[in-house]
C-alpha cells in the first residue's frame, strides 16, 4: 500500500468508522491528518458506494466517485454486524481504538450490542463520537433525513437562491452534500478537541454531533439579525441574505462568464481608481460627477453605479475584469467552474492544492483537492480502498493482538 | 472563578494571541475560546475589527465599538488588547507575547506579520512551540496571494458560486459567507492537529490556510467529476440543477451524497417566502411511505412510480401533483405527516424559525442566554456538539476593547506598574484623544 508521507499529526490515532452517509467526511478529516480509519462496510459496500458519479461513468463498487470524495486515506473492512462472529471482531476492533466515529441511526449500534457504556468498561480511554442528524435527544431525534432535508431543517435553504427577476421565488440548495460537509468539520473539530483532553485525563469520552445543530450556527449573519433586531432575511442572487434590498453584485462579462464585483468597501481610495479604470476606455459615464467622490452621496446612488459596472463587465472579458480590479484592490472574482480551477497554476503549480492520487481501479493518477489545513505539508492523501480490502489484514492483527491503542 | 469541571476543557492552558479579524479568523478563535483556549484579541481602536460596527440592537441610540451584536455573537469568550502594532514598543510587547503564547492567529494579508518582523522563523526563534495560522484569501504563497477576497468572491473564485442554482438561470451562489465559517471550521481544525502534533514533538507548525481552497475542497464530488471523467461544467445549462440530486435523464446533478426522487421543496400554506416543506425520497420504502401519508386512492397509487429509477425519469410529473398536497397544509405539518411515515422531510425553516420555533433547537438547547455587559441579556449561538466531559457554552466574556489591558501586562507578561503606566502614557496601548467607548457613526449594517 502506497503510504501518504507529510504532516501526519494524528499518526497513532486508530478510528473505527461506522457510517451511513453522514459522518464520512468527519472520518477523512482525520484519516487525511494522518489516523488510522477503519470503516466498517456491509458485505455488498455501504450506501455511498451505490452513487454516482462513477470512474468513466461505469457502475461499480470501487468506482463511485461519491465514495471517493469521502474515504480517502481510509481502510475498509467488511464485517456482518448481524453474525456473532462479526460483532465480535467489531468489539475487539473497538476495545482497541483510539476512537469511534458512530454515523450509524440513533441507538442503532447501542442495540447490537457496541453501546458506549460497555465498550468505556474494557476501554476507558476511548473517544466515541456519534454523529446523527438531529443529536441524541430532543423530539426529532429519529427523524429522516437526506442532504437537502438537513439544509432546510437547518436553516440553509432559506437564505440561497434568487432575486425574483432572476430565478425561480423558491430556496434554491447549493450542491456538493454541504450538510454532511458542516458535521463532518464539527465532528472532526470535536474528536481531535478530546484527543487532547484525553492526554491529560484517565478517560475518554462521548460526544454527541448534531447535523442539525451544526448546520444552525453556521449561516453568519441570518440569526443574530433576528436575535438582536427581530429582522427577517430574504433572499438575493448570488449574495447575502439580508434585511432588505441590497445593490447587485453579479454581472455577466463579454465572455459569457459572470463577475461577482462586490460594492462593499469601496472607499474613497477605490472608488477614484475604478472612476480613472472605467474612464481610460470612455465608460465612466457621469461617475466623474464630483458627487459620487463621497461615500455619502455613493451610497444613495448605488443603483446607478451598479448599473455602470454591469455596462463595463459586459463589454470585457471576466479575466481582465479579475486582474483590473484586483490591481487596483477591488476584490473583484470571476465565477469559475470546477473544471477552471485545473487551469489556474497557483492552486496546480505553485500551492500544492491538488495531489496525484491513483485509483484501486485503473491505476490512474487523479488529481484530488487536499484539506485546506493539510495544503503545504506534503501529499496527505492516499487513495480510497476498495470494498473490504483490509478486511484480512485487519481480521489476521485482531487474531495476532487484539488492537493496540497506540495513541498518547 | 473557574469551577474544576471548567478547568476540564480540553484546551485548558492553552493562550492564543489573535489579530484575526472580520468573520473567518474570529470564528476559528470563538470554537477554539469554547474549548477551553484563552484568546486574547489583539486590536488598535483606531482600525479595530470592522465586525466592531455592524449590526446594532435594533432600537440603540448609541453605538458604540462595544456593543455591536453581530461581534458580540462571533467574539464571545474572549478578551480585548489594545496595542499599537505600528510602535516599537507595541512590537516588544508582542514578542514577549509570542513567548507566553501556544497559538498566533491572524488574517492580515500576506506580508504584514512579516512587515513586523515576525515571520514563521522569527516566532520559532522566540517560541520554538508556536503555532501560527493564517487565514487569507490565496494563502500566503504562489501568483495570486497579494488578490484579496471576501467570502463570496473566493466562493466564485473556487467554483462553489458556480454549482448553486437552477438549470437554465444565472448561479444562485450562497446567500452568506459559507467561506468565512468554513475557513473558521478549518482553521480550529488545524490548530487542534497542530496541537496535538505538538504534544508528541514540542515543535509547532505553520498553518496557510486559503479561503479558496477551502472552497475547492468542500465542492465536493463533482471536482472529481472533472478531474477524473473530464465533464466539463463550463456552460452547462443541467447542472447544478436545483433542489434534485439526479436529473430525469438519470445525470448525477446534486452531489450531494444521496440520491432519489422526488427531492424538491414543495409550497405549502401561507405563501410566504419560506413558506415550503424539503422532501427527499430515497428509496423505494419510502415512497410507500409517502403513499401512506397522503392517503390511498390517488395518483400516487400508480404502480409506475415504485421505483426509484422509474421515479427520476418521471420526477416532473411527480412535482405536479405533489405540489397538490403540500399547497394544502402549513409546512411544519407535511413534516410531521411524511416523518411520521419515515420519509424524509423538512419544513424549509428561516432563521426566525430556527430561534422561536424549531423544537429541536429548543429541546437541546443550542441557543443560551449571557449576561453582556453593555448590551444586557441577551441569545448567543451555542457549541453543535457535546462532550460528556466537558461544559462547552461560551463563557461570558467579551474583548470589550482593552479591558483585559492590565491583566495581559500584569499578569501574562509580569511587566510592572511602572511600566504599563508609561506604555499607557506613550499611547501604545491607547491611541491619543480616542474616548474609551469610541462611538460608532455609521453601521455597517
Amino acid at each position: 500500500m502506497v503510504t501518504a508521507t507529510g504532516f501526519r499529526p494524528l499518526r497513532g490515532v486508530r478510528v473505527i468508522e461506522f457510517d451511513l452517509g453522514i459522518a464520512q467526511f468527519a472520518g477523512r478529516i482525520l484519516a487525511d491528518a494522518g489516523a488510522e480509519v477503519i470503516k466498517i462496510e456491509v458485505a455488498a459496500g455501504n450506501t455511498p458506494r451505490n452513487f454516482g458519479p462513477f470512474l468513466d461513468n461505469r457502475q461499480g463498487k470501487d468506482r463511485s466517485l461519491n465514495f471517493w470524495y469521502y474515504n480517502t486515506s481510509k481502510q475498509s473492512v467488511v464485517l456482518d454486524l448481524s453474525s456473532p462472529e462479526g460483532l465480535d471482531a467489531a468489539r475487539e476492533l473497538a476495545a482497541g481504538a483510539t476512537v469511534i466515529i458512530d454515523g450509524m441511526e440513533v441507538g442503532q449500534l447501542d442495540a447490537l450490542g457496541l453501546r458506549y457504556e460497555d465498550l468505556k468498561v474494557v476501554n476507558p480511554r476511548l473517544v466515541y463520537c456519534a454523529v446523527t442528524a438531529f443529536g441524541q435527544d430532543g423530539p426529532w431525534r429519529d427523524y429522516a433525513t437526506s442532504d437537502l432535508v438537513q439544509l432546510a431543517a437547518g436553516g440553509l435553504l432559506s437564505v440561497c437562491g434568487y432575486d425574483e427577476p432572476d430565478g425561480p421565488p423558491y430556496p434554491v440548495a447549493p450542491t456538493g452534500g454541504q450538510s454532511r460537509h458542516i458535521v463532518g468539520m464539527t465532528a472532526a473539530m470535536a474528536v481531535i478537541a478530546a484527543l487532547i483532553a484525553r492526554s491529560d485525563a484517565d478517560e475518554g469520552q462521548f460526544i454527541d454531533v448534531s447535523a442539525h445543530d451544526s448546520i444552525a450556527v453556521s449561516l453568519e449573519m441570518g440569526v443574530p439579525f433576528w436575535f438582536y433586531q427581530q429582522r427577517e432575511v430574504v433572499r438575493h442572487t448570488a449574495r447575502h441574505a439580508m434585511p432588505g434590498p441590497t445593490p447587485r453584485w453579479q454581472h455577466r462579462c463579454a465572455d459569457g462568464k459572470y463577475l461577482l464585483a462586490l460594492p462593499l468597501y469601496i472607499d474613497d481610495t477605490r472608488f477614484a481608481a475604478l472612476v480613472d479604470w472605467f474612464g481610460s476606455e470612455g465608460m465612466a459615464e457621469d461617475l466623474t460627477d464630483e458627487k459620487y467622490q463621497t461615500a455619502g452621496n455613493r451610497a444613495g446612488a448605488m443603483d446607478h453605479i451598479i448599473d455602470v459596472i454591469g455596462r463595463f463587465c459586459a463589454a470585457h472579458d471576466s479575466a481582465t475584469m479579475f486582474h483590473g480590479s484586483q490591481a487596483r484592490r477591488l476584490p473583484w472574482a470571476p465565477v469559475n467552474a470546477p473544471d477552471e480551477i485545473l487551469a489556474d497554476p497557483h492552486f496546480t503549480a505553485h500551492r500544492h492544492t491538488f495531489v496525484e492520487v491513483r485509483d484501486s481501479v485503473s491505476g490512474e493518477p487523479h488529481l484530488f483537492a487536499q484539506l485546506p489545513f493539510l495544503v503545504g505539508q506534503g501529499d496527505a492523501i492516499s487513495r480510497p480502498p476498495k470494498l473490504g480490502e483490509h478486511t484480512d489484514l485487519v481480521k489476521a492483527a485482531l487474531k495476532h493482538d487484539g488492537g493496540s491503542d497506540s495513541a498518547n | 472563578m473557574a469551577t474544576e469541571k471548567e478547568n476540564k476543557r480540553p484546551l485548558a492552558g492553552i493562550r492564543i494571541l489573535d489579530f484575526s479579524w472580520s468573520v473567518a479568523g474570529p470564528t476559528m478563535t470563538r470554537y477554539l475560546a469554547s474549548l477551553g483556549a484563552e484568546v486574547i484579541k489583539v486590536e488598535w481602536p483606531e482600525h479595530p475589527d470592522p465586525m466592531r460596527s455592524a449590526m446594532f440592537l435594533r432600537d440603540e441610540t448609541n453605538k458604540t465599538l462595544n456593543n455591536g451584536t453581530f461581534f458580540a455573537n462571533l467574539n464571545v469568550g474572549k478578551r480585548s488588547l489594545t496595542l499599537n502594532a505600528r510602535s516599537t514598543r507595541g512590537i516588544r510587547v508582542i514578542r514577549d507575547l509570542v513567548r507566553k503564547c501556544d497559538v498566533l492567529t491572524e488574517s492580515f494579508s500576506p506580508a504584514v506579520l512579516e512587515k513586523w518582523g515576525l515571520g514563521f522563523e522569527q516566532l520559532k526563534a522566540l517560541n520554538p512551540g508556536i503555532i501560527y495560522a493564517s487565514i487569507s484569501g490565496f494563502g500566503h504563497t504562489g501568483p495570486h496571494k497579494d488578490k484579496g477576497t471576501w467570502g463570496p468572491t473566493a466562493q466564485a473564485i473556487g467554483g462553489m458560486t458556480f454549482m448553486s442554482g437552477v438549470p437554465g438561470c444565472q448561479p444562485a451562489g450562497w446567500g452568506w459567507s459559507y467561506l468565512d465559517v468554513a475557513s473558521g471550521y478549518f482553521g480550529a481544525i488545524g490548530v487542534l492537529a497542530a496541537l496535538h502534533e505538538r504534544r508528541r514533538t514540542g515543535e509547532g507548525t505553520r498553518l496557510d490556510l486559503s479561503q479558496v481552497e477551502v472552497g475547492i475542497s468542500l465542492i465536493g464530488p463533482a471536482m472529481l467529476d472533472h478531474a477524473v471523467n473530464g465533464r466539463s461544467f463550463v456552460g452547462q445549462t443541467v447542472v447544478p440543477g436545483g433542489n434534485r440530486s439526479v436529473a430525469p435523464n438519470g445525470q448525477v446533478v446534486g452531489y450531494r451524497g444521496d440520491e432519489g426522487a422526488p427531492s424538491g421543496v414543495y409550497p405549502t400554506l401561507g405563501g410566504g417566502p419560506n413558506d415550503y416543506c424539503a422532501i427527499s425520497v430515497l428509496d423505494d420504502r419510502q415512497w410507500q411511505g409517502l403513499k401512506s401519508a397522503i392517503g390511498g386512492g390517488t395518483w400516487a397509487d400508480e404502480a409506475r412510480f415504485d421505483k426509484t429509477h422509474d421515479r427520476i425519469t418521471a420526477q416532473d410529473e411527480i412535482d405536479g401533483h405533489l405540489v397538490e398536497w403540500t399547497m394544502t397544509k402549513e409546512k411544519y405539518e407535511v413534516m410531521r405527516l411524511l416523518q411520521a411515515h419515515g420519509v424524509p422531510a423538512s419544513a424549509v425553516q428561516c432563521p426566525r424559525d430556527l430561534a422561536e420555533h424549531d423544537p429541536q433547537i429548543g429541546a437541546r438547547g443550542l441557543h443560551v442566554t449571557l449576561e453582556h455587559p453593555r448590551l444586557g441579556r441577551q441569545r448567543f449561538e451555542g457549541m453543535p456538539f457535546r462532550m460528556s466531559g466537558t461544559p462547552l457554552d461560551p463563557t461570558p466574556q467579551w474583548p470589550i476593547l482593552g479591558q483585559d489591558n492590565d491583566y495581559v501586562l500584569r499578569d501574562v507578561l509580569g511587566y510592572s506598574q511602572e511600566e504599563i503606566g508609561s506604555l499607557a502614557s506613550e499611547n501604545v496601548t491607547w491611541p491619543k484623544n480616542v474616548p474609551t467607548e469610541p462611538r460608532v457613526e455609521r453601521s455597517l449594517w
